[in-house]
């Protein structure tokens, strides 16, 4: 069980756990090590503030030498995010180095958020917004963090009614 | 990490919902507002309403005093129902209702003021008409020579109020101008202001949306600024209460609520009391710093704009003098210069093209009349050759025509001629067989030629015994002319006589040189008569043996074989027998012999002569042999058989003679001899010459038959040489129409192979008309071609043109360009002189805040380097409490750099030797495996020899 990638999240966990950073957090599912649930909070002056974007990170046995797939779960309206969650993001693809784990990861999606690169669009109605009307497109953007909470409401009410029962 | 979440949301939550807070108060302010509006609106309304139905009411009035018909009861029954439910109609009413019962309401209030209006016209017509009838009624009241002069007091008055009308007309008229001008000065304002709302309405949105993202801001600041406070409360209360509070950290949430509501009732200063002093200088300070830094800051914004308006100034400034600018100063710069010459050049070059152009146009005209014509010419030959090619066709095919009833009439002809061929036919079949027939009749006649031929050798062969016999008896003769001599010989030779044939032939010379000698010597008589009387019989036996010989030769030739034959063989025994008997004789006259030598020689002399004379006939036969052998065989025979009658007749005729000498001689003898043996012996001579005479007249009649045949032979000869000769004539005419009929065939036959050849010639000659058609099509096509090359070319051309008239254009509007782009940079210039003095008016106030900075460097230093005594003093703190961890943070930090940071598991245990970043080996080997041969670091690749082990210890 204790393959090199195995050994590489365990420590990634311990030190995500040791010295957790800033508005992100991660932790493996209950029965595998390899599938990660992550939660980004909108960072701040951002017009994605107050949001809470959860995703999901599923590694490989290649793990670190290969990146992991990493999948906003919440709705999102980014320009470098797609339909589905997909992120286009160069260190996940081809700038990928076996040095980042996973609170890096996070990290630097926490600040692509504020920062897109609407010259790769993923979304291209959120890349034109982003580029000729910024109003609208933090109008839109305010709209996903509301959902954001609704959602992450939702689960907790279920999490809660759970833990009443 | 729900948890973490959850209190963060829960923490936002609890933000949304101050905000919420806040804005229901907001908006409930804003609803009482409203209210109170409305309230005053709706007294407004009623005030109005009830104006309105005082002034429906008077109107009414009115119209009842003015009359009473116009006024509708209707109308006063709405407006009445109208007055007494308006509000409560009004808070029933929807807004669109609202609008159509106004709206209905205005309108009768407009009836009922037209009606008013109405009204008011009667009244004053009804005056005018009172007012004539009071001027009527004072006129005839007055007097009648008055009603003149207050004619033309009204008259006057009326054109006085006319002029005051036209006045007040020109006056209105003005007005009107006016105010139609100032309407339309005003609907601009008004436009004006429109625009000027839209856009106030825009930065109105803006600012709102400014202004809610600064309130939010601003509450943000403040919770922070709450939680600042609760958290330095906290502290405080930890500075007061000593360390010993420091786990209730977490306990900050619960008292929250307090410390907004203080936040929202105490004013800042109040707050800032509740600070201890030293942080309160320090940020009474920081205040302070900041208020004089945005001071400064409001001053530099202030010049900037003061600066920007200025230049926006100076750019109108020279805008307006670009439009003002002198074309002097255009034309004498340089760019304008170089375009002008550029201009003047590309002037020229298009003036140069416009002519290539027109020449060209010109060549393509000619280019294009002399292709027509040429194609005229071309079509006008193709005529005419297609006429000529078309008469020449027509000739060709009467000719032909001509020559196919020649050839058919040829071939009649030959038909007819291969019949009468055929008729002629059988003729000369049947000539053939004649002349198959009469050439075996020739052959078989030459085979009995040959016969004769072998015969005649036969016989020649005879003579040539004969001769040699003769010769022997020459030989006796000398013998016995010896034994003459000797006289005693006589035995010996009678004795050689009973030999043979040839001794016995020798004893008949012997008695016939005895009968030849006979009669002269009287001695010698008695031995000498029976020679003699042998003699003359074996003369005439030898005699007509010789002549027999050549009756037979000259028979040989025309008669049988067997004939001769047997007569020879019937004469040779006859010699035999007769040469028996003179042998006989000879023997008993031998005694006599010597005595009759000379006679001998003399019988032998007569023989000699004899033989002379055979031979010369021999010869001559021969001679008549080699002749007849030249001549033809037929005529040969013929000639050869008349002679050999002729000397058969001729012979038969010295025969005759003969016989008659021999009769006289016998007479004689028989008158000289008496003798019983010469009686005896004259019988059987007689008995011989009848015999002869018998043969003779027997051979006579042969020879009659012969000739009879041979004359019926040579009829018939002639007839078929006749017959022959007219055959071959008849051939020879059929040959000749033979000959005719062919060479006539091969001259129709050749008339065909030129008619043939002419046709041939002639389809060639179509052919290679057809041909020169299809060139001189194909010569149409490329002309045609070349037109549509040329065409293309022109239209090419022209556009070329067109391109050229338009890049003159282009070059045009770009001098002109060019000349705006000269006074642009003439400007440009000036502005970079004025934006120098700027920008060093701007260094100069670059430096004087570079000199503020350097001031305020220097305090954030003194500030750097007291915080950094505070953090040594708090650390100095720490160490005393905790040591440990902070011993163990720093062990962390070193592990850290001891581990591997790519799988962050191994310790670094190897090296890249391109760019010296440390990993632990396994990570390095499974990317160089894996082929990702790059440094995680740096992403400087690496080969198989760069990575070594490496050993830290």
């Amino acid at each position: 069980m204790s393959t090199p990638a195995r050994r590489r999240l365990m420590r990634d966990f311990k030190r995500l756990q040791q010295d957790p950073p800033a508005g992100v957090s991660a932790a493996p599912t209950e029965n595998n090590i390899m599938i990660w649930n992550a939660v980004i909070f909108g960072p701040h002056d951002t017009p994605f503030e107050d949001g809470t974007f959860k995703l999901t990170l599923e590694f490989t046995e290649e793990y670190p030498n290969k990146p992991p797939t990493v999948k906003f779960v919440s709705k999102m309206f980014h320009p470098n995010v797609y339909a589905d969650g997909g992120i286009c993001l160069d260190i996940l693809q081809n700038r990928w180095s076996p040095t980042y784990d996973v609170a890096a990861i996070l990290t630097s999606i926490q600040s692509l958020l504020d920062e897109p690169n609407p010259n790769s669009p993923a979304n291209s109605l959120a890349a034109q917004l982003y580029q000729e009307n910024r109003r609208e497109y933090e109008k839109r953007v305010a709209a996903i963090v509301e959902q954001s909470w609704l959602n992450f409401q939702d689960e907790d009410d279920g999490e809660e009614m759970k833990k009443d029962t | 990490m729900d948890m973490k979440t959850l209190r963060f949301q829960n923490h936002k939550l609890y933000q949304r919902l101050e905000q919420r807070k806040r804005l229901e108060e907001d908006l409930r302010s804003r609803i009482e507002q409203l209210e109170k509006r409305q309230t005053q609106s709706d007294d407004v309304l009623t005030v109005i309403n009830r104006y309105w139905n005082q002034f429906n009411e008077d109107i009414r009035l009115m119209l009842q005093r003015f009359d009473a018909e116009t006024a509708d009861e209707s109308e006063t029954r709405n407006e009445s129902e109208a007055t007494t439910s308006f509000l409560t109609q009004l808070s029933t009413w929807d807004r669109e209702e609202l609008d159509e019962k106004l709206v209905n309401r205005v309108q009768v209030s407009k009836r009922a003021v037209a009606k008013i209006v109405q009204a008011f016209d009667r009244l004053h017509q009804r005056n005018e008409k009172v007012a004539r009838a009071l001027k009527g009624e004072g006129m005839e009241g007055e007097a009648p020579p008055s009603l003149e002069e207050g004619v033309r007091e009204l008259n006057g008055e009326l054109q006085q109020e006319n002029k005051n009308l036209q006045a007040q007309n020109l006056s209105f008229h003005e007005r009107h101008h006016l105010m139609c001008l100032k309407v339309a000065e005003l609907e601009e304002k008004l436009q004006a202001m429109d625009t000027e709302k839209a856009e106030m309405q825009n930065r109105i949105e803006d600012m709102e949306y400014d202004l809610n993202k600064t309130r939010s801001r601003c509450e943000k600041v403040e919770t922070h600024l709450a939680e600042t406070c609760q958290k330095l409360k906290a502290m405080q209360d930890d500075g007061g209460g000593g360390v010993g509070n420091k786990g209730t950290g977490n306990g900050v949430p619960g008292k929250i609520t307090p410390a907004i509501t203080s936040k929202k009732t105490l004013p800042s200063s109040y707050r800032s009391s509740l600070i201890c002093p030293p942080q309160m200088e320090e940020l009474a300070s920081e205040v302070e710093e900041l208020r004089e830094l945005s001071a400064k800051r409001l001053d530099e914004l202030e010049k900037k704009t003061n600066e920007h308006k200025e230049a926006l100034k100076e750019v109108e400034r020279l805008k307006m003098d670009l439009r003002q600018l002198p074309e002097s100063v255009i034309v004498e710069t340089t760019e304008y210069k170089c375009l002008q010459s550029q201009f003047s050049v590309l002037y020229n070059e298009s003036m140069q093209l416009k002519t290539q152009l027109e020449e060209t146009r010109a060549q393509l005209q000619n280019s294009k009349n002399a292709h027509l014509r040429q194609i005229e010419q071309m079509e006008s030959e193709e005529l005419t050759s297609q006429k000529k090619l078309r008469t020449e066709v027509i000739q060709l095919e009467d000719m032909q025509a001509q020559v196919r009833k020649e050839y058919e009439m040829l071939r009649i002809e030959f038909e007819q001629n291969l019949a009468a061929n055929e008729q002629t036919g059988p003729i000369n079949r049947e000539m053939r067989h004649l002349i198959t027939s009469l050439q075996n009749h020739i052959t078989q006649l030459k085979g009995e030629i040959h016969r004769y031929k072998r015969k005649y050798k036969e016989s020649a062969s005879e003579t040539s015994k004969l001769k040699r016999e003769v010769e022997e008896l020459h030989q006796k003769l000398a013998v016995r002319q010896r034994s003459a001599s000797v006289s005693e010989r006589q035995d010996s030779v009678s004795s050689d006589r009973g030999d043979g044939l040839k001794e016995q032939v020798v004893k008949e010379e012997g008695s016939e040189s005895c009968d030849s000698s006979g009669p002269p010597t009287s001695s010698n008589q008695q031995s000498s008569v029976p020679a003699g009387a042998g003699g003359p019989a074996g003369e005439d036996k030898s005699a007509e043996g010789g002549i027999d010989v050549k009756k037979e030769e000259g028979d040989e030739e025309t008669k049988d074989n067997e004939e001769g034959g047997d007569k020879k063989d019937d004469k040779i025994k006859k010699e035999v027998k007769k040469e028996g008997k003179e042998g006989k004789e000879s023997k008993q006259g031998g005694a006599a012999a010597s005595a009759k030598d000379t006679r001998e020689n003399e019988i032998i002399r007569n023989l000699k002569s004899e033989h002379k004379k055979a031979v010369n006939d021999y010869r001559e036969l021969k001679l008549l042999l080699d002749m007849y052998k030249g001549v033809g065989k037929e005529q040969r025979d013929k000639v050869q058989l008349m002679a050999a009658e002729k000397k058969a007749r001729q012979e038969v005729e010295e025969l005759k003679a003969q016989v008659k000498k021999l009769q006289e001689s016998k007479r004689e003898e028989r008158k000289k001899l008496a003798d019983e043996e010469a009686i005896r012996k004259i019988k059987q001579l007689e008995e011989t010459v009848h015999q002869l005479q018998r043969q003779v007249a027997a051979q006579k009649q042969e020879e009659e038959t012969l000739l009879n045949e041979m004359e019926v032979t040579g009829q018939a000869f002639e007839d078929m040489q006749e017959q022959n000769i007219r055959l071959i004539q008849q051939l020879r005419e059929k040959d000749d129409a033979n000959f005719k009929l062919m060479s006539e065939r091969i001259k129709s036959n050749q008339i065909h192979q030129l008619a043939n050849e002419e046709r041939n010639v002639l389809q060639e000659q179509t052919n290679t008309l057809t041909t020169q058609v299809e060139a001189q099509n194909q010569v149409v096509r490329k002309l045609e071609e070349k037109e549509r090359l040329l065409q293309n070319t022109l239209a090419t051309v022209e556009k070329e043109l067109s391109l050229r008239q338009q890049a003159l254009e282009m070059h045009k509007r770009k001098a002109i360009e060019s000349a705006q782009s000269a006074a642009d940079l003439k400007l440009h210039l000036e502005k970079y002189h004025a934006q120098m003095k700027e920008a060093q008016q701007v260094v100069a106030e670059k430096t004087m805040a570079l000199e503020q900075e350097a001031f305020k460097y220097r305090r954030v230093q003194e500030e750097i380097a007291s915080l950094r005594r505070k953090v040594e003093r708090a650390k100095k703190f720490e160490m005393a409490d905790r040591a440990d961890e902070v011993l163990m943070e720093e062990i962390r930090e070193y592990k850290d750099t001891l581990t591997c940071p790519s799988c962050k598991v191994k310790r670094k245990d190897a090296v890249l030797v391109k760019c010296f970043h440390v990993f632990c080996f396994d990570c390095l080997r499974t990317r160089y495996e894996t082929r990702q041969r790059k440094c995680p670091k740096c992403n400087a690749a690496f080969g198989a020899n760069d990575y070594h082990r490496l050993y830290l210890t």
